[in-house]
């Protein structure tokens, strides 16, 4: 068996005074050599002082009291003399209802008004979202409305093109169909249907490009628009994210304030003691 | 009041009112808090406490007085809680009787090296803890830890008390301290993982 062993072995002995004088000196002589039995040792009495603190109940006034109710039902079916209840235990418990009754308001006060704070301020946040919900939303429908006149720009430009276009071809085809009428058209068709593709070039590039430029106005308001929005929505969600923040900390505030009545509620109950010497009385 | 434990003895059996006043004035804290530690539970502590003083009302007329009447009163509290524990494992279902202990201390073995800590600082918090270390020990190492250790009674008291030999109410209690050390150790290696 190794010393650690007999040593732990011992140990209950040791502590409990119930070793020979030759086991005690051995083990003696062990622990001032080890350093890991000694702290197993302290560790031992530590437990026991720890736990003996933390173990040691107090039994309530209204335990007490309950305890004399229940003997002297007990007493009272044998048809015995009831116990005399202690005047200064029942002034007491008297006392301890009173303090928690009146704790029980104020914590009861402290949540309603707690509850309001915190409605209050959740309230500002939803009206801070609803505003920048409508401010945003206001500079999107402006945005589009420009999109959507632009877009009708372009579809004009486009359509008058079309037609231009269209009148110019119907005019060459008219020349076209004259060259086998005349041979003297099919000398001079040839410079007038160029002249009509030359017109049409330059109808579809005049009409292109005002159709280029409405869409690129409309480009341009749409990303000033997009821009605008943007920024209008990291506005609002500033201005609702202030608010929030202000709520959790009205919240917090709240709870805070709600424990601080709570603890002294508690306090008071703890603490309580009789009124006057007409509570201390009590009775039989 | 009572010049003697007998004359209060005396007292009690006769029904006097004066008795059990003192009764409970001197002797109430003292069984709530052994029942409040063997039970972990303020609740059932009462429960056992009111149980113990009605049982001394009914049984006074048996104690003959063999043994000192504290003593009497321990064994009636530590019997109250242990009723208390059988009945919520029967409620509960649990095949881990009180009564099967008896086997385990039989076969009682020491881990040697698990039990040599390296530094086991007791810190408040280890306090509650250890409080928790208790809580999970049997009800019979239990029961022999906070009577003797908790309670101060000596070995020979913790014995009548349980209604066992002395040596094995040694034998509890040295179980005990290891069950405890073993579950101390294990918390702290917890904490600094």
């Amino acid at each position: 068996m190794s010393t650690h062993k007999k040593f732990i072995e011992q140990m209950s002995e040791f502590l409990d005074g119930t070793l020979s004088p030759a086991e005690q000196k051995t083990f003696q002589a062990h622990l001032a050599a080890c350093e890991s039995c000694r702290t197993a040792l302290d560790n031992f009495r530590q437990v026991k002082t720890k736990l003996k603190e933390t173990t040691d109940a107090k039994l309530s006034p209204e335990k007490r009291l309950r305890l004399y109710e229940t003997m002297n039902i007990e007493r009272e079916k044998r048809g015995e003399k009831l116990l005399r209840i202690p005047a200064e235990l029942l002034a007491q418990v008297k006392a301890k209802s009173a303090a928690a009754g009146q704790a029980a308001g104020e914590v009861t006060a402290g949540g309603v008004e707690a509850a309001a704070d915190v409605a209050k301020s959740g309230a500002s946040v939803g009206g801070a979202m609803a505003g920048g919900a409508k401010r945003v939303s206001g500079k999107m429908a402006k945005t589009a409305k420009k999109g959507v006149k632009r877009a009708q720009k372009m579809a004009t430009e486009t359509r008058k093109t079309a037609t231009d276009i269209g009148r110019t071809m119907s005019e060459a085809a008219e020349i076209a169909g004259d060259i086998p009428k005349s041979p003297i058209k099919a000398i001079t068709a040839p410079p007038k249907l160029a002249g009509k593709g030359m017109k049409t070039g330059a109808q579809m590039a005049k009409g292109g490009a005002k159709v280029m430029s409405e869409g690129l106005k409309g480009s341009v308001e749409m990303m000033a628009g997009g821009a605008e929005t943007a920024a209008e929505m990291m506005l609002q969600a500033g201005k609702v994210t202030k608010k929030m923040v202000d709520g959790i900390e009205t919240t917090a505030a709240a709870k805070n304030k709600l424990a601080d009545t709570v603890s002294k509620s508690a306090k008071t109950i703890a603490d309580a003691e009789p009124e006057s010497a007409d509570d201390a009385a009590g009775k039989a | 009041m009572f010049e003697t434990e007998s004359q209060f003895i005396h007292h009690l059996q006769a029904g006097d009112p004066a008795a059990y006043e003192t009764l409970i004035e001197q002797y109430a804290d003292m069984v709530y808090r052994v029942a409040y530690r063997i039970l972990q539970n303020e609740h059932d502590a009462e429960d056992a406490l009111q149980e113990t003083f009605l049982t001394v009302y009914r049984r006074i007329e048996n104690f003959r007085g063999d043994a000192k009447f504290s003593s009497w009163l321990y064994r009636i509290a530590t019997n109250a809680a242990l009723d208390i524990i059988r009945t919520k494992q029967r409620k509960q279902g649990e095949q881990m009787s009180i009564d099967v202990m008896d086997d385990e201390e039989n076969s009682l073995l020491i881990d040697d090296i698990s039990l040599l800590p390296e530094q086991v600082l007791l810190r408040d918090e280890t306090a509650t803890e250890l409080q928790q270390g208790l809580a999970t020990l049997s009800p019979k190492l239990r029961t022999a830890f906070v009577l003797f250790e908790l309670e101060g009674l000596s070995m020979r008291e913790t014995a009548q008390t349980l209604e066992i030999s002395e040596s094995a109410a040694k034998l509890r209690v040295h179980r005990a301290r290891i069950e405890l050390q073993k579950w101390l150790i294990e918390q702290t290696k917890e904490v600094q993982i």
